[in-house]
């Protein structure tokens, strides 16, 4: 029985590593064209178009959709385009079902060789439901992100 | 029926041995002691006689016991070293669904909202704003003053 324990724990620890995971997708829009009275949102976007609707642009372009696993003790990181990078830290299970994770923005400015902090922000993220983020400068337009847990 | 006065000394006697000559005389003339002494003669030839077939009958015990001990050694073991790692992974597994059943939470416990519970900026002169759109969307707004930066 003795001999058997690592391969037990091995089971255990196998078994009760998805409780501290969260499956995510993070969606990246450019939006464009302030002020535009018509409203164009590509195929990638439409799940959030309600929300991207109260925006004052015309144009909503999906730069980036990617599917990330949240794990504890681990950091995720997600490109989002040339300019801006997602990090995912202190990821956690709470007892009430939220993911609560560290999420750092990066940007690269123009004419600068290293990135900077943009936001850092803590989330409990609920299944399905959305944390949206706004405001990432780019030189037409910005970046609107949803993190949503899966 | 023994109806003599004397029965319980041709007893006596019969155990003891010896005995007064006037018992002998006595049974000589009494039927009902000379009946009983008969009985008692014929009592004990035939307790006799079944003792002695008693321990004429020929008891084996060593082949009684050699057998019993190859009958138990020669069991073929029902249990075999695989069980020990099938009870074993049972147990883990066991253990493991328990785990689950207490630290999954309950889908319908899980607070439908995702929060922003805290956001800030390392960017001079901007904010991070945090709040809830009307259908209870955690929003994050980063206030990047005008410029040229990005």
């Amino acid at each position: 029985m003795v001999g058997n324990l690592p391969r037990f724990v091995v089971i255990v620890l196998a078994l009760a590593a998805p409780l501290a995971q969260g499956a995510t997708t993070v969606t990246a829009v450019h939006a464009t064209e302030p002020g535009s009275a018509d409203r164009t949102y590509d195929e990638g976007c439409q799940e959030f178009e309600e929300l991207l609707s109260r925006l004052e642009y015309g144009r909503f372009d999906t730069v980036a959709q990617k599917n990330v696993t949240l794990a504890t003790g681990a950091e995720t990181r997600v490109t989002v385009n040339a300019r801006y990078a997602l990090s995912f830290t202190d990821t956690t299970v709470q007892a009430d079902g939220h993911v609560k994770s560290t999420v750092r923005v990066f940007g690269l400015p123009r004419n600068a060789s290293e990135p900077v902090e943009v936001l850092e922000m803590s989330v409990r993220l609920a299944p399905g439901k959305p944390v949206m983020i706004r405001g990432l400068r780019m030189e037409k337009g910005e970046i609107v992100v949803f993190l949503k847990l899966d | 029926m023994n109806t003599c006065a004397r029965i319980a000394e041709v007893e006596k006697w019969f155990d003891t041995g010896g005995g007064p000559d006037d018992l002998q005389r006595h049974i000589a003339d009494c039927g009902a002691c000379a009946e009983h002494l008969r009985f008692l003669e014929s009592t004990r030839t035939a307790m006799k006689r079944t003792a002695a077939a008693v321990a004429e009958r020929p008891v084996n015990a060593d082949r009684f016991l050699t057998d019993f001990r190859e009958r138990v050694q020669d069991r073929p073991q029902r249990l075999g070293p695989r069980w020990g790692l099938v009870s074993a992974a049972a147990a883990a597994l066991i253990v493991a669904l328990s785990l689950l059943s207490i630290f999954t939470p309950e889908q319908g416990a899980v607070d439908a909202r995702s929060y922003v519970d805290s956001a800030q900026t390392e960017i001079e002169g901007a904010t991070a704003e945090t709040y809830h759109s009307e259908d209870g969307t955690a929003i994050v707004w980063v206030n990047v003053p005008e410029g040229d930066m990005w």
